[in-house]
């Protein structure tokens, strides 16, 4: 589990910013505007908006038995000028956990910094920057279902349907390459994306084989600030697994005015 | 008869108690209930043990100022010990910390040459963390990417061993008598390093013969230890190593090195390794110690550990499985297996198979 606090920290700070979304700016009806796929996916990522924000974060996972696991923690995070980012995640629950932190550095070339703080050693460790990893304590999520690059996939606008109650863009993506369908195990994702805030409300995986996966839908939105908006809830559906995880987001500050200082080592070390 | 580290203890929960409603501060209940039957399996027939621990963290956080105390209460016989309780206060750019605490200097996985501060509980070696809190007053000032440790130890306290000494002779409780120690570390991109130095007691017991008497009696003595650590970051991989040369007033001088690793394999195998020696001019002792851990799913995980005494050609071998039952709640199995007629087979009489429940609140 240690080993996984960072693909955690990517695992947050993604999900709510690629389901997040600035909203167009010129509010528009399907069909109004002549926009490709991939400007629709573009649109559903226009985060320019946000630095730094924080947020408490509780996530339920729930078992094919009904059993549940309760993870709990709040986040923060900074974009730099300089490209620079950062999070520091602290965990509130389950017990076993709690005080445990992490802190992680990307630098804008793309490579990480992370350490983790175990209350019980009362020291911060440094933590290998490439760590491998799939899902995270058990979620339903994986770290390719969201950090996704939009150059590694091929959109196309595959048209338009109602989605409860809500006439919303179909954006199918396939990987650009065949290896990439291997080694993402991925052969396609199509999302339902709300053309008045351009947010996906609802993203579908495909394997390899073209059997849908996972679901993953996004409920429950608020505007942070002027024209971002954000889910409060998130949840992905694996049906493989008959599995479920639920991301319940709360006290979401957007640009509280987070500094560098704000994820030093001293930070780290502060956890509670 | 109440120890000291009982009267730290009281005043901060006195203190605890009283602060924590009139400041508007937030008291945090917490622990961990730790039940173990373990079959001693070096006797005929086999002995088995009922063990229980029960550890109760109570915080007090506010702002620039924490108490923290935490009590173990074991079925070993001792009661209620104080097993940390210290408060915390934040400056501008330092953090003091006074009071019973653990000092962690060293970053290797494994055992750890800078890691002198807190002596070892040699009654148990087997537990997980066998370290024992000490008295300390302690300053961490941060200048950006630097960190000044500063550590004054007033009161000398033993490795606590497995039966008690004749003659032990400990160090008084006058000024002059504490430790003092500096560390200065730094983050650099993909990198940590530091530089430690540290003027105290030696907490193993020295053996002294009485010329005339012949009578043995055992002391500790001072040292000088000149420290250095690095951690670096290789990818998929971190290597971590320390070294840490000693200069005792009685005895001769040795050097006490580490050098270890740790990397995933997969998504879910995990493996870590280090290796730990001595240069003291004699028998440089060496020791290698792994683990290697296996995710089968998200709640179930085994686990290889194991030591190896080079030298001895003693081993211990700790397979174990981990099952994450419900959150907060871990159930192991596992056994301890250990051979070799040097220092770590002297452990033989411990060895045993166990079933364990960790329930942390």
């Amino acid at each position: 589990m240690l080993l996984k606090f960072r693909t955690f920290v990517v695992f947050v700070a993604a999900v709510i910013l690629a389901f997040g979304s600035g909203a167009s700016l010129h509010s528009s009806t399907v069909g109004a505007q002549e926009l490709s796929g991939r400007e629709i996916m573009d649109r559903t990522r226009s985060l320019d908006l946000v630095q730094d924000m924080s947020m408490d974060l509780e996530m339920t996972i729930t078992n094919h038995r009904g059993q549940q696991r309760v993870r709990a923690l709040t986040m923060s995070s900074l974009r730099m000028e300089d490209g620079t980012e950062y999070s520091l995640i602290r965990f509130t629950a389950p017990a076993d956990v709690r005080g445990t932190g992490f802190l992680s550095i990307q630098d804008p070339g793309g490579n990480d910094e992370n350490w983790i703080y175990l209350p019980a050693l009362g020291r911060e460790r440094r933590m290998a920057s490439d760590e491998r990893g799939g899902s995270f304590m058990g979620s339903d999520f994986t770290v390719e279902d969201i950090s996704l690059n939009l150059d590694d996939y091929v959109f196309h606008l595959e048209g338009t349907e109602t989605l409860s109650g809500v006439e919303v863009y179909v954006v199918s993506g396939v990987p650009a390459t065949k290896q990439m369908v291997k080694d993402l195990g991925v052969s396609k994702r199509v999302y339902y994306v709300c053309p008045e805030r351009f947010i996906a409300l609802q993203t579908e995986t495909f394997d390899e084989a073209g059997t849908l996966i996972r679901v993953m839908t996004t409920n429950d939105f608020v505007e942070v600030i002027d024209d971002l908006w954000i889910p409060k809830l998130s949840e992905m559906r694996n049906l493989e697994s008959n599995s479920s995880t639920q991301l319940a987001y709360d006290n979401i500050a957007v640009n509280p005015g987070l500094t560098a200082d704000d994820f030093s080592r001293r930070q780290l070390s502060r956890v509670r | 008869m109440l120890t000291s580290s009982h009267r730290i203890g009281i005043v901060l929960l006195i203190l605890m108690v009283f602060s924590t409603p009139s400041w508007g501060r937030e008291l945090t209940v917490g622990g961990t209930l730790c039940l173990e039957y373990q079959v001693l399996t070096e006797f005929t027939p086999y002995q088995g043990e009922f063990q229980r621990n029960l550890q109760l963290d109570l915080s007090s956080f506010g702002g620039d100022t924490n108490l923290v105390v935490s009590l173990e209460i074991g079925d070993i016989g001792d009661g209620i010990q104080v097993r940390e309780a210290y408060g915390e206060f934040y400056t501008d750019s330092t953090d003091w910390i006074m009071g019973i605490q653990f000092i962690p200097w060293g970053v290797m996985d494994g055992s750890s040459p800078t890691d002198i501060i807190n002596p070892v509980n040699y009654q148990n070696p087997l537990a997980g963390d066998n370290r024992i809190a000490v008295a300390a007053l302690r300053a961490r000032h941060y200048v950006g990417d630097w960190e000044l440790d500063g550590v004054w130890v007033p009161r000398f306290e033993s490795h606590r061993l497995p039966h008690e000494l004749p003659n032990h002779q400990v160090p008084e409780l006058i000024a002059a008598n504490g430790d003092l120690g500096i560390r200065i570390s730094r983050w650099l991109p993909g990198m940590d390093i530091a530089g430690t130095y540290y003027y105290g007691w030696d907490k193993s017991p020295l053996p002294q013969v009485d010329g005339v008497s012949n009578e043995v009696s055992f002391v500790h003595q001072r040292y000088h230890m000149l420290g250095a650590s690095a951690t670096k970051d290789f990818g998929a991989m971190v290597g971590r190593a320390e070294v840490a040369r000693f200069q005792p007033e009685v005895t001769d001088s040795y050097v006490q090195y580490a050098i270890g690793f740790d990397r995933s394999l997969t998504n879910e195998l995990v493996l870590m390794g280090q290796l730990n020696g001595t240069w003291d001019g004699d028998q440089n002792p060496m020791v290698i110690m792994a683990s290697l851990q296996y995710e089968a799913t998200a709640h179930l995980k085994a686990l290889v550990s194991g030591i190896y005494a080079v030298t001895d050609k003693d081993f211990l071998v700790n397979p174990s499985i981990v099952w994450d039952a419900a959150d907060g709640l871990e159930i192991s199995a596992g056994m301890y297996y250990i051979s070799g007629d040097g220092a770590l087979g002297n452990l033989q009489t411990l060895q045993n198979v166990y079933v364990r429940a960790r329930f942390a609140f």
